[in-house]
């Protein structure tokens, strides 16, 4: 048999598994609709090649390389529905996750869900489908570019399904859509070669006042620390703009999370080994300066849960004071030039963050949190305002995170109890992010 | 001065306007909670409150397992044999003939201390053979959502869609206050339908 011949018998032997293995995939159960398109563009796909006489549309060089794309980009993203099944997600959240996004982003931006084992979140913001798209145009003249629905997966730890509060760092992960915007319009290939030759000379001049010798070797550091600089700063701006969106859809929690973080996760100078991630001091920072500025506009009178607010302040203000990411200055001379160009940026980024999440910023400043917080205290879920409406997301999140915080501030030996009272607040959390979607779906069909 | 006195002169089923009274009291004053009410107009007539079904289910699947022994039942042999089903909302979930699932009402309660529960089916699904609890007392102080007991008597599977009305819940006052502590019941704050834990129930042992 020709190596051809028998090339084409195996795609079409996989093209059909592919297609088997996907009517098995929409046996499963899911929460959301759009497992279901991810699966249908899929399908799509394999039908538009196995209802052609492959020999026709594939010319015979591209054999090989059609057969590793099916076996080593298409069907390994099969997992991500295969993982996204009802039974293995957070499932109360995703509608109302999928509000915030199209909310925000629009409807043809489409999010699944799934966990993963490494112990992180992560947001997939190139769309999945693109690459299936591409793919068919490259060999047919079908376009499935009129398809213009965008998959993006965001990854959960497994073990923390029910965890609710931790899923406040989902705002973060929307937050990299933004991020991507602001890298694509601002931190283009023309400012990094502008960044680079200002840097250079800047380092060329901070030698000359040190008159350290202009050698070839020297001039090499200086453009191996320019480069560094921009990555370290790049790596800030990619993590801060996301915290801050994150911040701006979810509140304070955004800040809770992170500074839940800091407890377990050791800090280090940004470098080539963690992806040049910012410190997380940094950081935390950065939101609790938007925390406290916000704090201070709040309406204090009969809000005692604005007390607690405060405490949550002033134990960040210590503890910035205490473990100051400056540190890392110090000790790495780039990360503080890198630190520097942030800080002539921050009100530009902090205004991009405010200009695309307006108008649908979260503002915390309601009457309901103590109400809210009393219900967790009397084991009732958070769903409702005191008027019977359903309350937003993030008002779940926020609740959450002040009651969990009072407690352990309140009871100083709760070891014995902590994981009962966290685990019966995630279940309380998750049912009050339920109820909060039908009521409000009901409330809206009874208007029409 | 007997604190588990009942302030309450009237003993018996509460109606409308006492339901409602209890419900706009606060819950730290030993008021009543269900939430969310999606319609209080529609669901609160006469004497008691209709609650709705929710879109979690417990399924059987009998094929692996050959009796049920509550000696012997643990959490893993429970699992075998009961599975969590959860329908989005806006989607069926179709009971057929002579088939028992295990529901849960969409709304969380919490019961104040003076106040009894009872579960009853509304007459129109029942007309339809659906037959919505068998274990339907609600203790005083009870916290977290029922578990309905669902059965189709009838002769053609019925779509149930999550949200709609299909317990009604009577209360009642009772004579006095009950010292009710749901830390230590077996489903406390549920907010779903649990697996069963009658292997947890301790004189079982003594009893076999």
């Amino acid at each position: 048999m020709l190596k051809n011949e028998y090339l084409l018998l195996e795609i079409k032997r996989i093209l059909s598994n592919i297609k088997r293995y996907i009517y098995k995939l929409e046996a499963n159960e899911y929460y959301s609709e759009n497992n279901k398109f991810y699966l249908e563009i899929h399908e799509k796909f394999i039908d538009i090649f196995l209802s052609k006489n492959l020999e026709e549309i594939l010319p015979s060089d591209f054999f090989i390389e059609f057969l590793i794309f099916l076996n080593h980009k298409l069907i390994p993203t099969l997992r991500y529905v295969k993982r996204s099944q009802t039974k293995d997600v957070p499932w109360s959240l995703i509608p109302n996750l999928e509000k915030i996004v199209n909310g925000l982003l629009g409807d043809n931006y489409i999010i699944l869900l799934r966990p993963q084992w490494n112990w992180n979140y992560t947001v997939m913001i190139y769309d999945r489908c693109e690459y299936l798209k591409s793919k068919v145009m490259e060999f047919t003249s079908k376009d499935l570019r009129k398809i213009d629905k965008k998959v993006h997966i965001i990854s959960f730890p497994i073990l923390e399904k029910t965890n609710f509060l931790l899923h406040t760092i989902i705002g973060h992960e929307i937050g990299h859509f933004y991020q991507k915007n602001f890298f694509d319009k601002n931190l283009t290939n023309k400012w990094e070669k502008q960044k680079n030759y200002e840097l250079i000379t800047k380092l060329k001049e901070k030698r000359s006042t040190k008159k350290t010798e202009d050698s070839i070797l020297s001039r090499i550091e200086d453009a191996k620390n320019a480069k560094e600089i921009i990555r370290i700063y790049k790596g800030m701006v990619r993590e801060i703009i996301p915290d801050i969106i994150g911040y701006l859809i979810f509140g304070p929690s955004m800040l809770f999370v992170l500074y839940y973080f800091h407890f377990w996760h050791p800090d280090t100078s940004p470098s080539i080994v963690n992806q040049y991630y910012p410190p997380l001091n940094l950081r935390i920072k950065i939101l609790q300066e938007l925390f406290d500025s916000d704090l201070k506009k709040i309406n204090t009178k009969n809000r005692s849960y604005i007390s607690t607010l405060n405490k949550f302040n002033k134990e960040i203000s210590e503890y910035l004071l205490k473990d100051d990411f400056i540190k890392f200055s110090k000790s790495s001379n780039n990360f503080e030039i890198a630190y520097e160009i942030f800080k002539g940026n921050k009100s530009k980024i902090i205004d991009f963050c405010y200009k695309k999440v307006n108008p649908k910023i979260y503002n915390f400043d309601i009457d309901n949190f103590d109400d809210l917080i009393e219900k967790l205290v009397n084991l009732i879920p958070p769903n409702e305002s005191k008027k019977n409406e359903p309350v937003q997301l993030a008002d779940i999140f926020l609740s959450g995170w002040i009651y969990i915080y009072k407690t352990l501030l309140d009871n100083k030996s709760i070891d014995k109890d902590y994981n009962e009272i966290y685990s019966l607040t995630s279940k309380l959390l998750l049912k009050a992010s339920s109820s909060i979607y039908i009521h409000e779906h009901y409330r809206g069909a009874i208007s029409e | 001065m007997n604190n588990n006195k009942n302030n309450n002169k009237i003993n018996g089923t509460l109606n409308k306007t006492e339901i409602e009274k209890l419900l706009e009291r606060p819950v730290e004053k030993n008021g009543l909670v269900i939430t969310p009410i999606l319609n209080k107009k529609k669901q609160l007539e006469g004497c008691g409150i209709d609650l709705r079904l929710s879109n979690q289910f417990i399924v059987f699947n009998p094929e692996q397992i050959s009796h049920l022994d509550i000696r012997k039942l643990e959490n893993h042999i429970i699992r075998k044999f009961q599975k969590h089903v959860i329908i989005p909302y806006l989607k069926p979930f179709i009971l057929h003939p002579n088939t028992l699932v295990l529901a849960s009402t969409l709304e969380y309660l919490s019961i104040p201390t003076n106040v009894e529960g009872r579960l009853e089916g509304r007459s129109s699904w029942a007309r339809h053979g659906l037959i919505i609890a068998t274990a339907c007392a609600i203790d005083p102080g009870y916290k977290g959502c029922i578990t309905l007991e669902l059965i189709n008597l009838g002769k053609l599977p019925l779509y149930l869609y999550p949200g709609i009305r299909l317990a009604k819940l009577i209360l009642s006052y009772t004579i006095s206050h009950s010292e009710y502590n749901p830390k230590i019941k077996k489903y406390y704050c549920q907010i779903g339908p649990e697996f069963s834990k009658l292997h947890e129930d301790q004189e079982i042992d003594k009893l076999s």
